[in-house]
C-alpha cells in the first residue's frame, strides 16, 4: 500500500485560510500603531460595554449641589454644570456615539454594496443611472446635507443617524462598484461564467468576497469620521436632547466653562480623540495588511 | 544726729530742685512736642501719605486703557434706533443715552419720577384725566432745533401715528382718539381724527397739556417710557416725515434727541457709537465716547473684559463663575481674578454690583389647552414638584430671588404674604395621586417642557423638574425640548405648548403692566396658558382705574391670591439685576437709597451719565 506522503502535498482551502490570517496577524504584529489602535479601541469600547458595571453614577443622575466641582477620587473627572459626574456621563455616551456610529456604517455599507455591486455587474444603463444618483448626493457637501436632512426630520438622535446614513453612503457606493468592475473581468469571473454560474451565485459566492476587503477597511476608516460628524452635528445643536450623555453635546455644554472648569468640556473631547485615532489606526494598519500588493 | 537731719534736708531741698526741674523740662519737652511738634509732624506725615496716594491714583489712572471711551459688549443688536417703533432692550440701552422723556425715574428708585425735560413734575386735573407739563427753557436737540412744547407734542404724536404693531405704542392708548386711532386703517383721514380730539395740547411755548379718554393711574410712569422720547421734529421732518402706519427709515437708523450722548455711528451687528453732547442742558457727560460692540461669543466678551479692552460685557447669570469666585457672595463685593487671567500690569480686579431686584418673573407656563394640565390637581402636583431652592441657589447661581405672584417684589403691588407654593414632594405625590383617581392620566405621560435655545438657566430648570418628577415616581415625567427662539415664541402664542419656562420683564413701574398680560383673560401671556378665571378681568380693569393706593394694594393682593390659587404658572423665580464692570469705572450711588442708580430696574442698559472713569472716589 502506498502511503500518503507518497502523495504530493495539495494545501486544502480551509489550510491556505489558515495560513493567510496567520500571515495576517504577523503582519499585524509587525506594525506597532495598529497595535495601539487596537488597544485603544479595546478599551474605549470596553469602558463603554462594561458602562453599566463601572460607571459610578447613571447617564442623568445629577447632583444640583455639586456642580462645577474640579476632578477627585470621588468625581473622577471633576462634575459638570447640572452636578453630574462627567466620568459616568463619559462612560454612557461612549455607549451612544459608538453604538450609533456603528448603526450607521453598518446601515451604509449595505446600501454602499447594494447599489455598488449592482452599477458594477450590470453596468450600462443601470450603472449610469445609479451612478448620477450618487453624483448628487456627492455634490453636496455632506455635513451640510446632514444639517438639512436631520433639521427637517426633528431633533433626536435618531434622526441625526439616518441623516448621516443618508449622506455617507455615495462614496461607499463608487468605491463598491470600482472594485467589482475590475473584479469582474478576472479569470476566476470568466472561468465561473464558463462552467455555467448563475449571475447571483458569480456575483455572491465570486466577485463579492474577493471585494471584501477594501470595504471592510474603508469601513473602518470611515467610522472614526462618522463619529467626529455625529459629535460634530450634535455640538451645533442637533440630535442629542437637554440632558443627555453624549460625547458632543456634552462638549458643547461645557464650552462656556473652557476658562474656569476645563474638565467639562476636556474629558469627553479626549475620549472623541482616542476613539477616532483608534479607528483611523487600525483602518490604515488593515489597509497595510489586506492590500494584496502590499502583502507579499 | 541733727547734722546729720540737716544735711539730710540739704541734700532734699537739692534733690526737690533737682527733680522739680528735670520734670518740668521732662513736661515741658513731652508737651512741647505734643502741643507743637507732633501735630506738625503728623500733617506733613498726612501731607506726604496723601501726595503718595494721590501719585498711586494718578498712576492707577494712568494705566487705565480708553480713558475717554467707554467699551461694552453685549450680545445682541438693537432692532432699532427709534423710540417711536422699538420695543427692546437692546435699542433701549440707546435710546435711554441719546434720548429723553419728560419725566423720568430718580436715581436709583423705579416708583419716584423726577422732571427731566419739564421743569416740575405735572400737575392732574380733571379727575385724573388732564396732564399739564412745564418744560424747560434753553434746551437744545443735538441739531440745534430748540426743544419746545410743539416738538415734545410732535413726539408723541408721531409715535402713536405710526403705531408700530410690536412697538410700544399700545400703552399710550388712553390718551384722548388714540385707541380709536390705533383700531383704524391709520389714513391720513383718521389721522386727522385724532389730532382733532385734542390729545395733546400745546398751551404756551413751554406749556403743554395731555388729556386722556378716561383716568388711568399708570399713565404718569408711561410717559417715563422711552416711546415718550422727544425727537427732533427738523430732523424728522427733514428725512422724510411722518408716514402713518408706518417706520421712518431714517429714524429707525439714526437719533437727534435731547439727551447727553448724541448718536455717531450704527454699524448693524457690530457696533454703535455716542459722543457726548457738549451742548447738554446739563454738566456734560463725564465718559466722552462710548461703543457699544455686538460680541455674541461668550469666550470673546470674557476675555476682551480680562484685558480691559471692554469695560463691561454681558454675562449671562449662568457663567458668572467665569468672573467671579464660587462662594457665597453678599451685596457688592470686589471679586479679584485668578491671577493667572490678569494679562496687563493694572490687574484684572472688578466690581460685580449684584442682588437688587429687577422687574421680571420668570415662570413655567401650564397651558391648560393640554389634556391633563386642565386638572387643577394636577397643576398642584406640578407646583409642589418644583425645587424652587435649588432653582435658585445652584442655577441662577443665587442671581434670583423667591417668586411670589405676577407682580414682582420692588414694584407697586407687590404682597410678601400672598398665598404661594413651596418644594413639597409629599404633596406633590398626594395631587398627583388625586388626579390619577380622577382619571386625569394614566402611568407613563410624557409631556413636552419647552424652552428657548441657548438659555441655559431655563434648561437647567426643566431637568431639574424632570429630576423631581422621576424621584416622585407618579408615572408622570416631562420631555425638555429646545426650540429656536422665534419657533418658541410663534410655539407658546399659539398654545401649542403644554409647559415651558420663561420670563416677562417690565414696560412701565406700575403692576397693571404684570396684571394685565398675566390675568386678564386678553392678556398675551394669559392666552398663552389659556387661562380664563371669571371675574378676574373686572378686578384687573379696576385696579388700573382706582387712584386710592391703600385700595389699590388691596386689590393687586387679592388678583395675585386668585391667580396663584388657580395656579397656571410656577413662579420660579424674580432675576436679579446684576452688572460686570472693571474697577476704575465708577458709578454714581443713589443716598437716598445707598445702591447705584445704575441699579435702577427701569434701566436698559447702562445710562452712562451717572458713570466716570478713573479711581478716584
Amino acid at each position: 500500500m502506498p502511503s500518503d506522503s507518497q502523495k504530493p502535498r495539495v494545501r486544502t482551502r480551509r489550510e491556505a485560510q489558515i495560513d493567510e490570517v496567520k500571515f495576517s496577524l504577523h503582519l499585524l504584529r509587525q506594525s506597532p500603531l495598529a497595535i495601539l489602535g487596537i488597544a485603544l479601541i479595546v478599551f474605549t469600547v470596553g469602558a463603554g460595554v462594561l458602562a453599566p458595571f463601572i460607571a459610578p453614577y447613571g447617564p442623568e443622575q445629577r447632583q444640583w449641589d455639586k456642580s462645577l466641582q474640579p476632578p477627585s477620587q470621588e468625581h473622577l473627572f471633576g462634575t459638570d454644570e447640572t452636578g453630574g459626574d462627567v466620568f459616568s456621563r463619559v462612560l454612557w455616551a461612549i455607549r451612544i456615539d459608538l453604538g450609533l456610529a456603528l448603526l450607521i456604517v453598518v446601515s451604509s455599507l449595505v446600501i454602499e454594496v447594494m447599489v455598488g455591486s449592482v452599477a458594477g455587474y450590470f453596468g450600462g444603463k443601470v450603472d449610469e443611472t445609479l451612478m448620477r444618483v450618487t453624483d448628487v448626493f456627492l455634490a453636496f457637501p455632506s455635513l451640510i446635507l446632514a444639517m438639512a436632512v436631520a433639521a427637517a426630520l426633528g431633533r433626536n438622535l435618531y434622526n441625526l443617524s439616518l441623516s448621516l446614513v443618508v449622506t455617507g453612503w455615495a462614496g461607499g457606493a463608487r468605491l463598491v462598484r470600482g472594485v467589482i468592475l475590475s473584479e469582474r473581468e478576472k479569470l476566476y469571473v470568466e472561468a465561473a461564467r464558463a462552467v455555467g454560474a448563475t449571475r447571483r451565485r458569480i456575483m455572491f459566492q465570486h466577485v463579492l468576497p474577493n471585494a471584501i476587503y477594501p470595504l471592510l477597511v474603508s469601513a473602518t476608516l470611515s467610522l472614526g469620521g462618522t463619529i467626529l460628524g455625529f459629535a460634530g452635528l450634535s455640538f451645533i445643536g442637533f440630535g442629542a436632547g437637554s440632558g443627555m450623555a453624549e460625547l458632543g453635546y456634552m462638549i458643547a455644554l461645557g464650552r462656556d466653562y473652557l476658562y474656569r472648569f476645563p474638565w467639562v468640556a476636556t474629558f469627553p473631547g479626549l475620549t472623541i480623540f482616542f476613539i477616532v485615532l483608534g479607528f483611523n489606526l487600525v483602518g490604515d494598519g488593515l489597509r497595510d495588511i489586506l492590500d494584496p500588493r502590499l502583502r507579499r | 544726729m541733727k547734722m546729720a537731719t540737716q544735711k539730710k534736708s540739704t541734700l532734699n531741698m537739692k534733690t526737690i530742685v533737682a527733680v522739680t526741674l528735670i520734670v518740668v523740662i521732662v513736661l515741658g519737652g513731652t508737651g512741647g512736642y505734643y502741643l507743637w511738634y507732633l501735630p506738625a509732624e503728623q500733617a506733613r506725615i498726612a501731607e506726604e501719605a496723601k501726595r503718595a496716594a494721590e501719585e498711586v491714583l494718578k498712576r492707577k489712572n494712568a494705566l487705565i486703557p480708553h480713558p475717554d471711551t467707554f467699551v461694552h459688549q453685549v450680545i445682541g443688536d438693537p432692532q432699532f434706533l427709534d423710540p417711536a417703533t422699538d420695543y427692546e432692550t437692546a435699542g433701549g440701552y440707546i435710546i435711554l443715552n441719546v434720548y429723553e422723556t419728560l419725566i423720568f425715574y430718580k436715581g436709583g428708585s423705579a416708583a419716584k419720577l423726577e422732571p427731566l425735560l419739564a421743569e416740575e413734575m405735572p400737575t392732574i386735573t380733571n379727575n385724573g384725566m388732564t396732564y399739564t407739563f412745564k418744560l424747560r427753557k434753553n434746551v437744545k436737540f443735538h441739531d440745534g432745533t430748540p426743544f419746545n412744547a410743539s416738538a415734545a407734542k410732535f413726539s408723541i404724536d408721531r409715535m402713536i401715528t405710526i403705531n408700530e404693531p410690536d412697538g410700544p405704542s399700545w400703552m399710550y392708548d388712553a390718551i384722548k382718539g388714540a385707541a380709536k386711532y390705533m383700531s383704524s386703517n391709520m389714513t391720513d383721514a383718521d389721522v386727522k381724527v385724532y389730532l382733532a380730539a385734542g390729545g395733546i395740547e400745546v398751551v404756551d411755548n413751554y406749556t403743554l397739556r395731555i388729556n386722556l379718554d378716561k383716568a388711568y393711574s399708570p399713565m404718569l410712569y408711561i410717559f417715563a417710557f422711552s416711546g415718550a422720547c422727544v425727537v427732533s421734529p427738523t430732523a424728522v421732518m427733514k428725512h422724510g416725515g411722518v408716514v402713518p402706519g408706518k417706520h421712518n427709515d431714517w429714524m429707525d437708523k439714526n437719533m437727534v434727541g435731547t439727551g447727553p450722548y448724541k448718536f455717531v455711528e450704527w454699524v448693524p451687528r457690530q457696533r454703535v457709537v455716542i459722543e457726548a453732547w457738549e451742548g447738554y442742558w446739563r454738566t456734560p457727560a463725564k465718559i466722552k465716547r462710548a461703543i457699544i460692540q455686538t460680541v455674541p461669543e461668550l469666550g470673546a466678551r470674557e476675555l476682551a473684559l480680562f484685558t480691559g479692552d471692554a469695560d463691561a460685557v454681558g454675562i449671562p447669570a449662568a457663567n458668572i463663575w467665569d468672573i467671579m469666585q464660587k462662594d457665597p457672595w453678599t451685596k457688592e463685593r470686589k471679586i479679584a481674578l485668578r491671577s493667572d487671567l490678569s494679562l496687563k500690569p493694572t490687574g484684572t480686579s472688578m466690581t460685580v454690583y449684584a442682588a437688587y431686584p429687577q422687574f421680571a418673573v420668570n415662570y413655567i407656563g401650564m397651558n391648560v389647552k393640554h389634556k391633563p394640565i386642565d386638572n387643577k390637581d394636577f397643576r398642584y402636583g406640578l407646583s409642589y414638584a418644583f425645587d424652587y431652592k435649588t432653582f435658585i441657589d445652584e442655577i441662577a447661581n443665587g442671581f434670583m430671588e423667591p417668586g411670589k405672584g405676577p407682580i414682582p417684589k420692588g414694584l407697586f403691588g407687590y404682597d410678601d404674604k400672598v398665598s404661594t407654593f413651596s418644594y413639597d414632594p409629599a404633596k406633590a405625590k398626594e395631587y398627583f395621586a388625586k388626579a390619577k383617581a380622577a382619571g386625569a392620566y394614566q402611568d407613563g405621560l410624557k409631556l413636552a417642557y419647552y424652552y428657548n435655545a441657548g438659555n441655559e438657566v431655563r434648561r437647567r430648570g426643566g431637568l431639574l423638574l424632570k429630576d423631581s418628577l422621576d424621584k416622585l415616581n407618579v408615572g408622570f415625567t416631562i420631555d425638555v425640548q429646545e426650540l429656536d427662539w422665534p419657533t418658541f415664541l410663534a410655539k407658546t402664542r399659539r398654545g401649542e405648548a403644554p409647559l415651558f419656562l420663561v420670563g416677562w420683564v417690565v414696560d412701565y413701574a406700575d403692576p397693571h403692566d404684570f396684571a394685565q398680560p398675566f390675568g386678564h383673560s386678553s392678556g398675551t401671556l394669559a392666552k398663552r396658558v389659556s387661562l380664563n378665571i371669571p371675574g378676574l378681568d373686572e378686578k384687573i380693569m379696576k385696579a388700573a382705574e382706582v387712584t386710592d393706593p391703600a385700595e389699590r394694594q388691596k386689590l393687586y393682593t387679592e388678583i395675585t391670591n386668585i391667580i396663584n390659587q388657580e395656579a397656571y404658572y410656577i413662579w420660579v423665580g424674580q432675576p436679579t439685576n446684576y452688572f460686570v464692570l472693571r474697577d476704575w469705572i465708577r458709578v454714581k450711588i443713589d443716598p437716598e437709597l445707598n445702591m447705584p442708580d445704575q441699579a435702577n430696574p427701569m434701566y436698559y442698559g447702562y445710562y452712562l451719565y451717572t458713570m466716570w472713569k478713573g479711581y478716584e472716589k
